[in-house]
């Protein structure tokens, strides 16, 4: 059972969260920007998220890397962060925050319907290239994340549901472009890691490839990365199918990451 | 011309495509060839090599070329390490020293120098493993003694996140350790044979510490070791191999059992039976592929040439510093957006 701050600085973050996607929207549909609040509110989430992480880790004595739990809470602030920061530095990011936040909500709704109950870290966990095949994955998922928002909203664009707000925005060249540069970063992230999660794996499990579940999903991801940029690359595509390549990957990145380590609990090996 | 046509990009999506088919296919079922992941592997390479060779806009592209050359590497890296290979697992126990002959082999690629196993030296030391309440495992450590020289021994420690590296091998302790029993039968002619005996697991399955055991070709005795401990399942605890001690009960085929302290020897079955007392042993998994630093070095050098590449590519040019502004009319291709 997660402490009672523990408690209120989750439901405080989820409520920053939530308000965030609520002013985003709500500055779409009214055409106002609510771009100040949008980012206040997602930074306060953040901060809250921060925080509640840091207090079940001095409670339960390890980090956020094991359970479901712990892996959508870490996530959750890592995404955030990342989505934050982006949306602070590049005003061209923005626009696509009404569907990357959502995106942040579905990983709270999903956090609250899981069991919070800690477990025990297995030594083969203590490793510090753990640290930096997570911490890469994250810098993957959050480019991802902008990259989609941005992609979703190009498309929402498209269905003529924000026509008027699209057509205020003016160069779609630009957000275009700024998906891609996202999602070209994310191949990078990716590949990297990929490598340290190779390491890691060779040092705890003495083999650095083994085709398990999680491992034949992300090589699957980064397969669908390297086709979407290759094929834009190659090929004369409409634009909307550009996108529909970024938001198939984000889907397939999103399915690796938050349902496959739980169907094989192969790779943790540690017990007795 | 033909060089041309396998240099065809449309046959790199193909080959893109049929390889996550096959990766797929591999996953889902335990009985895919292996031909469903090395035929696409093989018409990538083909194609990449042609690619290289007669696409001068991408020969132009240096990171973007480093890449390309990199995955080949690693693919040409990864089949050698599945040539040269070795995959087995042996049991070892405190004070002895390690045997090339006792390794169970669990894969060998045809180009595994058979007889490099043999160069490996160590003695078994210390070994120590720590749980949670619950049986939960923790830190596993071991010890061994390398160095054949008395002057130039040295202790190295190693476990769950540091493999032991053993002329090329490494060695990886496992969950499987347990105790072994060590003996000295002495026969009818004198002979004396000492011999460690292993019992099954410990903990996992404490409730089995017994087995028979064959002395000499006519005598099977039953031995059961009885420790002072159990497992405690409420509270943390450590195995440690400084703590091994233990009574141990034997009986020999119709006879009667008798007890055994550490040093202790007693007549049975015509025959003489010293216990010297109580070891651990540890189950090792070994694992040898001379690529190893070789496909770190070449991934990630490719990792840094698609960096460069995307730098240029995708980040040289400034986006518009404002939202909003004139809208640009969409191009059916996006090769002149903005920062492409
Ligand atoms: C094996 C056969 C392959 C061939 C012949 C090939 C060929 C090419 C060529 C010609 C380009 C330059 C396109 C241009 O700028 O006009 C390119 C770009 C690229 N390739 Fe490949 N490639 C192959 C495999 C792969 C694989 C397996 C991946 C990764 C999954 C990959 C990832 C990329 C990426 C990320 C780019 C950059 C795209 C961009 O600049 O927008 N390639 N490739």
């Amino acid at each position: 059972m997660p402490s009672v701050s523990e408690s209120l600085l989750l439901w405080g973050g989820l409520a920053g969260y939530a308000a965030s996607t609520a002013a985003a929207w709500h500055g779409a549909v009214r055409r106002r920007g609510h771009d100040r609040f949008v980012l206040a509110l997602l930074s306060a989430g953040v901060v809250l998220f921060a925080l509640c992480i840091a207090e079940r880790w001095v409670r339960v004595g390890y980090g956020p890397f094991l359970t479901m739990y712990e892996i959508l809470l870490s996530n959750l602030f890592s995404l955030g962060l990342i989505y934050a920061l982006a949306y602070w530095r590049v005003a061209w990011v923005r626009p696509g925050s009404i569907v990357a936040l959502p995106i942040l909500l579905v990983l709270g709704l999903w956090l609250l319907r899981v069991s919070a109950e800690p477990s025990q870290l297995p030594a083969t966990y203590e490793n510090y290239w753990l640290w930096i095949h997570v911490g890469l994955g994250k810098v993957f998922l959050g480019s991802c994340l902008v990259a989609v928002g941005l992609a979703g909203f190009l498309l929402l664009g498209r269905t003529g549901f924000f026509r008027d707000w699209f057509a205020q925005l003016g160069d779609h060249a630009a957000l275009d472009a700024l998906a891609w540069r996202f999602f070209a970063l994310a191949f990078v992230f990716h590949s990297l890691m990929l490598i340290a999660g190779a390491v890691w794996a060779q040092d705890a499990w003495g083999r650095y490839w083994d085709w398990d579940s999680l491992e034949t999903w992300a090589f699957i991801t980064w397969l669908a990365l390297g086709i979407s940029l290759h094929t834009r690359a190659t090929y004369r595509l409409p634009l909307w199918a550009g996108w529909s390549m970024i938001v198939g990957s984000f889907t397939l990145a999103f399915l690796t990451f938050f349902g496959m380590p739980f169907l094989s609990l192969a790779p943790h090996k540690g017990i007795v | 011309m033909i060089l041309a046509r396998l240099a065809s990009l449309k046959l790199t999506l193909i080959g893109m495509l049929a390889l996550g088919v096959g990766v797929f296919l591999g996953y889902k079922l335990e009985s895919a060839p292996l031909w469903v992941m090395v035929v696409p592997l093989l018409l990538l390479s083909v194609n990449l090599l042609a690619a290289l060779a007669t696409n001068p806009r991408f020969r132009r592209q240096s990171g973007l070329v480093v890449f390309h050359y990199c995955l080949l590497g690693v693919l040409l890296l990864a089949s050698v390490g599945r040539l040269t290979t070795f995959k087995g697992h042996v049991e070892i126990t405190e004070g002895q020293g390690f045997e090339a002959d006792l390794v169970q082999l669990d894969q060998e690629g045809p180009w595994h120098p058979r007889s490099r196993l043999q160069r490996v030296r160590f003695t078994q030391g210390r070994m120590r493993i720590d749980y949670e309440a619950g049986l939960q495992r923790g830190e596993t450590r071991s010890e061994v003694v390398t160095g054949e020289d008395p002057l130039a021994k040295r202790i190295v420690r190693f476990g769950d996140n540091v493999p032991l590296e053993a002329s090329g091998y490494r060695f990886y302790t496992t969950s499987n350790k347990g105790y072994a029993v060590l003996l000295t039968w002495i026969g009818k002619d004198d002979r004396a044979v000492t011999a460690a005996v292993h019992l099954d697991s410990y903990p996992r399955r404490d409730w089995n510490q017994r087995r028979r055991w064959s002395a000499d070709s006519g005598t099977e005795l039953e031995l059961e070791l009885h420790l002072p401990q159990t497992v405690p399942m409420d509270r943390a605890w450590s195995l440690d191999s400084r703590d091994a001690d233990g009574a141990l009960a034997v009986t020999a085929a119709g006879g009667e059992t008798l007890a055994l302290n550490p040093g202790d020897t007693v007549a049975v079955a015509g025959g003489r039976l010293r216990y010297h007392g109580l070891r651990m042993w540890m189950g090792y998994e070994i694992f040898y592929d001379p690529t190893l630093p070789w496909l770190f070095a070449t991934a990630l050098v490719g990792v840094l040439g698609l960096a460069w590449h995307v730098r240029g590519r995708f980040f040289s040019r400034p986006l518009p510093r404002t939202l909003g502004g004139p809208a640009e009319p969409e191009r059916a291709a996006t090769r002149n957006a903005v920062g492409v």
